[in-house]
């Protein structure tokens, strides 16, 4: 695994991330595009730990010109977020290079989680990753986690940062959850016509 | 009219709480609100499949933790996860949730980072 930082992915060697007890956190795509909706972004960084994201991941919410993608490529980049390369993007890049290729796209992001999981397993104890999912991908994926790092749901993060008082005042984690809901379902009704399951 | 009839059933605590208070709002019950949501999911359900179209199925089932984010990827020929928040968001489904205990040892597991 390696960390760049946007704009510089060539002129950084790989590292695992620096032997001082410090807490990594790393948002799945799910994680990502709810908190996008949400207009929430920033609240991964309240609790004060470092923010990075997964090649694969950034590219899977980014590809697409959706309400989301821009908003995020645009946090990320104003952020000055590092971004770990893994060789699952590598490996995907080239192969959607080749003529003519249907490169397979589902599960990818997953996969590169999980090479980025494996690099924990060679970072000093007091290093931990919080790896950040909805809820679905913890309850059916299994990912193997090294003992210091942590499978947590969105939910679960909001309810952590409503606990700490680091939401803003009145607001809660399920109004966080519920403005993200009425917001893509605004732009859902555009993109899939409401007779598209009728 | 149809008739009624009574049934047992359980409900998460903290959503029964919240409809309790949009009943009181809007002046109705929990009942009458029950009754409603249920409709809407069963007339949709049927409309669909009369229609000879598996969409909402897929995604009920989704809904109910039966299928992974992958299988009704694939199942629906989309590609990326925001597709499928934004479907089950206009479908008025709800994302497949963990339970509340589960969320609440993650809870712990974070505030434990900090101690």
């Amino acid at each position: 695994m390696r960390r760049v930082n946007p704009g510089k992915r060539k002129s950084k060697q790989a590292s695992v991330p620096p032997s001082s007890p410090h807490t990594i956190l790393l948002p799945d795509a799910g994680s990502l595009i709810t908190l996008a909706y949400a207009d929430s972004l920033d609240l991964l960084q309240k609790p004060g730990w470092s923010v990075q994201l997964v090649d694969m991941v950034l590219h899977e919410v980014t590809r697409n010109d959706t309400p989301t993608s821009e908003k995020i490529k645009q946090w990320v980049s104003n952020r000055a977020l590092p971004i770990l390369q893994t060789r699952i993007f590598s490996h995907y890049l080239a192969a959607s290079k080749k003529p003519g290729a249907d490169t397979k796209k589902s599960n990818l992001g997953e996969l590169a989680i999980q090479e980025c999981m494996n690099s924990f397993v060679f970072v000093d104890a007091l290093t931990r990753g919080v790896f950040l999912f909805e809820d679905h991908k913890i309850a059916r994926n299994s990912f193997l986690l090294p003992d210091n790092c942590r499978k947590i749901t969105t939910r679960a993060f909001l309810l952590y940062l409503e606990q700490r008082g680091w939401l803003t005042a009145g607001r809660t984690a399920a109004d966080m959850e519920r403005t993200a809901i009425l917001n893509g379902r605004k732009f859902s009704q555009l993109r899939f016509p409401p007779d598209w399951w009728l | 009219m149809s008739t009624t009839v009574n049934f047992t059933g359980a409900v998460d605590r903290d959503l029964l709480k919240r409809a309790k208070v949009i009943a009181a709002k809007t002046e109705t019950s929990i009942n009458a609100l029950f009754n409603a949501e249920l409709r809407y999911l069963v007339e949709t359900f049927e409309a669909a499949e009369s229609g000879g179209n598996l969409n909402y199925k897929i995604l009920l089932d989704f809904s109910l933790g039966r299928t992974s984010n992958v299988e009704v990827m694939n199942a629906l020929g989309i590609t990326s996860e925001e597709d499928l928040f934004l479907l089950m968001a206009q479908a008025r489904l709800p994302m497949p949730r963990l339970s509340i205990a589960e969320t609440e040892r993650m809870v712990s597991e974070l505030n434990a980072l900090d101690a």
